[in-house]
């Protein structure tokens, strides 16, 4: 990746074509630019400051300077919880995410009649609204009336107080977000027919098989969409809110076992009115959040696979 | 028999006798609807829960152990949702906003990932990666600044908040859009360079036609997004004649309190908007087009 | 200096008369919820209330809004922040978060008041915060066990009386529960908290959480007769096997009493609407057993409280609509509509709930009630003591643990900890 630093050095570097070209990108993402400036600058580099002040929202802000950062890398037991849970739920997550993504994209690209319907049901959990969908698998999860549960006995298992027993939170909060995979399986979906059939129909006479096809064609080509995935995954499983909040309650669940991280920004910024110390809290995670996202960007050219090559790519 | 000739159909592996490719077709298409019923079954049981709840009275609901099916069933649930609340008003209002956001979305997310796309600036990547972090910042702790950052400009109890930042472009929707259009062959462009098209003629007779199936994708994500957003409405919002669909639904939650039948059949018909557009956007989503063709 | 004085204030007169005679109408916002359940009526009811208040007071208008309960916390801070907060409001909060400095002191609203308030002890105390009143309740409700007849009948078993003794409500709790035909003897436990916090037991099992102002419970919390009482709420759930199941209970708290398998529940009025309305089985209600014969019971109260924001335009009319909204006219008209119990035992003689054989049980333990609920004595209870209660009820169902005295002293030193962190972070002078 060229450095750009200083920009009016490369300016200078660029021929008249170039130029143009550049003045052109611009125009296109003046849009995004503006907008930024205008609705997103400002509140930033807000909570950027309120992070290194006391702060109770209904109040004036107080300054403490690092107070809030050393106090939460140093004393904060509630911190390291978060951070554990949270980076526990993220390793088994996303590459469940990715898989189950996938393969219901697979299922979902069958030619079959009706497979409009099927595409349409494994959707729909992702569409509906969140709270009412967290509070059925709430119900659904009860260790003694649950649905789970009661279909467990059917093989003969026993199955576990779900939500009110620390080492089964995280499993719950995954299979209900697994459950709204849908949602991302029609970007896989989209990306799988993107692929030009004329490429199966060629393997096939060359003579691969399905796996091969699958390992050679279709995951090389879809690797910038898996690639697109894991960024905007990595980005999100951080900041799982909704469904820790129902299912585990404003404080984390049983022994905080689902205490994730948003949900301690949460509670600090609105519930003990320390929003000062919840942006602390905030901006520690988009650091974090950063570092990952850079290494999956810096990875990305040794496994994500554009048809087009151009040097300029990413 | 493990034996493949560039002459024989492919069949499925592993398979102790031959079949005709008619029976292996079937075979495959059981095996397809079987998989596809299955997960289908788990998918659907939580739903198929919401329903019931919705279909119950109070006491049905609380009864234990929780019946499966209602007996009787409360149709009227469904109805008592418009009584209780102006949700025919709220579902117009999101219908709305869901409709200034998509043209928003569209306009900005279009000519920005194509930007990104397909352009060379400096600052490009930096740029990009600043539109990306944008995601990383968690929203509860900019949810007070920008609301100040509202009311300071008199955008309070209007739909202005809730629309007007869509003309700039969701950074996930860019990043999606950007990728796929990254999938595109740069020959295109060049072919329409070397014909004397400019930048913007590339863009719009080339690349966004190409780039259907992303720009459904946008237009589904912005209806779900919006569609179900509830923390901007409440805080932006004061007047309940303005209030939406998740908002209205909000009315029947409490800490104990929730009236859980309603709930979940507002909740239910909430979501068939949603869904219905998904289906009916499926076209668009398989288009299937082939990237190879280079236009003339 | 004098003289430039005086004549100043002849400068103005003039300008005060034109004030007087335009008579301007001062609008107050007022902001309140709607429950999840029975909307109408209470929708209706705030109309009502407005209404009637706007009719004694020319001058003043209210803007009422109301909105759904859930993230209506959120809404009121977030539109504090930026300046535009409602003059009043009701909300649930503990006394203390007066320091955080976003309410304003009604005392001296009170003093000049002509008004009689003559509110219940309790519900007054709920809004008093170093002396000063910043809260001025809306409602009273108390705490009582409701039962549920037709399965007493079933069993064979004498309805409980005036008197009983917790240990009398165990054995009965324990009588009464048949798992096979999934009925549960105790209702609202839910392993601890129902029992230790909002419930009419509380008070009335030999020990207490915290300090009254809520900023200590090293001491209290794992004193021996609290640690005694715990063991005594979680013997219900892993012992006796008489409660509720924990995290249905928790969600559908009273509720699950309407299902019409549960014996026994522990209830406040806030749930008697709905249960005249719908209950299908026959149902009574007793006051709270006391600790032990030698004792009285000690009851359990609350309110939602009427708050005015510091920062509104329009505080005297604000004061004006609160003075109303918690003066006894107003309370009976709420109590005639079944949606609040009043606030004060005047208006309860008036309606004659103190001779009704449902509500007498209410008011009597209303009118005898001094002691703010444990979880209401400070702000930062929900996030330090509770899930420290909630750490020591997971050890011992889940985890199998059995050494409670350890297991208190663990959690009081955690909620102590986080108590001392908290009133650190509060604005000086708290």
């Amino acid at each position: 990746m060229v450095r750009r630093f200083p920009l009016f050095a490369a300016w200078s570097d660029l021929s008249r074509e170039r130029r143009k070209e550049a003045i052109s990108g611009y125009l296109f993402i003046s849009p995004w630019l503006i907008g930024f400036i205008v609705f997103f600058l400002i509140p930033i580099i807000a909570s950027f400051i309120l992070s290194f002040t006391q702060w109770n929202i209904v109040g004036t802000p107080t300054w403490v300077g690092l107070d809030n950062y050393r106090d939460i890398l140093t004393t904060d037991t509630r911190f390291q919880k978060a951070v554990q849970v949270t980076l526990t739920y993220a390793a088994f997550y996303l590459p469940l995410e990715v898989l189950c993504g996938i393969g219901l994209a697979l299922l979902m690209n069958q030619k079959l009649r009706g497979i409009g319907v099927f595409r349409t049901l494994y959707y729909m959990p992702y569409v509906v609204p969140s709270v009412a969908a967290s509070l059925v698998w709430v119900w659904m999860l009860n260790g003694r009336y649950g649905v789970v549960n009661t279909v467990l006995t059917w093989f003969g298992v026993q199955g576990p107080n779900w939500l009110e027993n620390p080492g089964y939170i995280l499993p719950s909060l995954i299979m209900i977000a697994l459950w709204g995979v849908g949602g991302s399986s029609i970007i896989y979906l989209a990306g799988l027919q993107n692929i030009p059939e004329v490429m199966y129909e060629a393997a096939t006479v060359d003579g691969a098989n399905r796996f091969q096809q699958f390992f050679r064609i279709t995951l090389p080509l879809l690797s910038p969409t898996i690639f697109f995935q894991l960024v905007l995954g990595v980005i999100g499983v951080f900041q799982t809110f909704t469904p820790a909040f129902i299912a585990s309650g404003a404080n984390g669940g049983p022994l905080q076992s689902g205490l994730f991280y948003m949900l301690y920004v949460y509670n600090r910024g609105f519930v003990t009115l320390r929003m000062g110390y919840a942006s602390a809290l905030a901006w520690i995670l988009t650091a974090f959040i950063l570092v990952i996202t850079l290494m999956v960007l810096r990875s990305s050219r040794y496994w994500v696979y554009y048809e087009t090559d151009r040097s300029a790519n990413k | 028999m493990a034996v493949t000739k560039s002459y024989e159909q492919p069949r499925p592996a592993a398979r102790p006798m031959r079949l005709t490719p008619q029976q292996a077709d079937t075979i495959e298409k059981v095996l397809g609807y079987a998989s596809l019923i299955a997960v289908a079954i788990v998918l659907v049981l939580p739903l198929y829960w919401m329903l019931s709840t919705a279909l119950k009275t109070p006491e049905q609901t609380f009864a234990l152990p929780p019946e499966w099916i209602p007996n009787p069933i409360q149709w009227d649930n469904f109805a008592a949702v418009f009584r209780e609340v102006p949700f025919g008003r709220f579902i117009l209002n999101s219908f709305i906003l869901v409709g200034l956001n998509i043209i928003g979305e569209l306009f900005a997310v279009t000519l920005v990932a194509y930007g990104f796309a397909r352009l060379r600036f400096p600052g490009r990547s930096i740029l990009f990666l600043i539109m990306l972090s944008t995601l990383m910042i968690p929203y509860h702790v900019t949810l007070v600044p920008r609301f100040i950052l509202f009311s300071r400009i008199g955008w309070i109890n209007t739909y202005l908040p809730l629309f007007v930042p869509a003309f700039a472009g969701s950074s996930f929707l860019i990043f999606m859009v950007r990728q796929y259009m990254m999938s595109i062959p740069f020959d295109l462009d060049e072919a329409a360079y070397i014909d004397g098209a400019t930048r913007f003629q590339t863009f719009w007779y080339i690349i966004l036609p190409l780039s259907r199936p992303a720009l459904m994708l946008v237009v589904v994500f912005t209806f779900v997004g919006v569609w179900n957003d509830f923390l901007q409405p409440l805080i932006y919002l004061n007047d309940p004649n303005l209030f939406t669909v998740s908002l209205g639904l909000s009315f029947f939650q409490d800490v104990r309190d929730t009236n859980w039948n309603l709930l979940m059949a507002g909740s239910l018909m909430a979501s068939i908007p949603p869904l219905l557009l998904f289906f009916f956007a499926q076209r668009q989503l398989i288009g299937g087009i082939s990237v190879e063709g280079l236009k003339g | 200096m004098k003289k430039v004085f005086v004549l100043l204030v002849f400068l103005l007169v003039p300008f005060l008369g034109i004030a007087a005679q335009d008579n301007p109408i001062t609008i107050v916002n007022w902001w309140a919820t709607e429950r999840g359940r029975d909307t109408a009526a209470t929708r209706e009811l705030h109309f009502q209330l407005a209404r009637a208040f706007e009719a004694n007071h020319p001058n003043v208008q209210v803007a009422l809004s109301l909105y759904p309960n859930r993230g209506f916390g959120t809404r009121v801070l977030t539109a504090i922040a930026a300046g535009e907060g409602p003059d009043v409001w009701y909300q649930f909060y503990a006394p203390d978060i007066a320091a955080q400095g976003f309410l304003e002191d009604l005392t001296p609203y009170l003093e000049a008041s002509t008004v009689d308030e003559g509110w219940f002890e309790s519900a007054r105390r709920r809004g008093v915060y170093n002396g000063m009143t910043y809260g001025v309740p809306r409602d009273a409700v108390s705490g009582f066990i409701a039962y549920n007849k037709d399965i007493f009948d079933a069993a064979g078993l004498a309805y409980p009386e005036d008197g009983w003794t917790v240990e009398d409500y165990r054995a009965t709790a324990l009588a009464l529960t048949d798992a096979d035909a999934e009925i549960y003897g105790a209702g609202g436990i839910e392993g601890g908290e129902g029992c230790m916090m909002w419930s009419p037991f509380s008070f009335n099992l030999g020990g207490d959480l915290t300090s009254e102002d809520g900023r200590t419970v090293t001491g209290l919390m794992d004193s021996a007769g609290t640690v005694e009482a715990m063991r005594w709420c979680l013997g219900l759930v892993t012992e006796d096997q008489s409660a509720t199941p924990g995290s249905m209970a928790e969600q559908f708290g009273e509720v699950t009493f309407m299902s019409g398998d549960v014996a026994l529940q522990s209830l406040s009025d806030w749930e008697i609407p709905a249960l005249t309305e719908q209950a299908d089985f026959n149902w009574g209600v007793v006051a709270p057993p006391r600790f032990d014969e030698n004792s009285e019971v000690v009851p359990w109260a609350d309110s939602y409280m009427y708050y005015m924001w510091s920062g509104s335009d329009s505080k005297d009319a604000a004061w004006q609509l609160i003075e109303y909204l918690s003066g006894p006219e107003a309370q009976r008209i709420a109590a005639e509509a079944g949606v609040w119990a009043p606030n004060s035992p005047a208006v309860w003689e008036e309606l004659g709930w103190d001779q009704d054989p449902i509500k007498s049980v209410s008011y009597n333990q209303l009118i005898n009630s001094t002691l703010v609920p444990n979880y209401l004595r400070s702000q930062f209870f929900f996030d330090c003591v509770y899930p420290a209660l909630g750490d020591v009820r997971t050890r011992w169902i889940e985890g199998g643990e059995r050494e409670l005295e350890v297991m208190m002293a663990d959690a009081t030193v955690q909620a102590q900890a986080c108590l001392d962190d908290g009133y650190s972070s509060l604005p000086e002078g708290s």
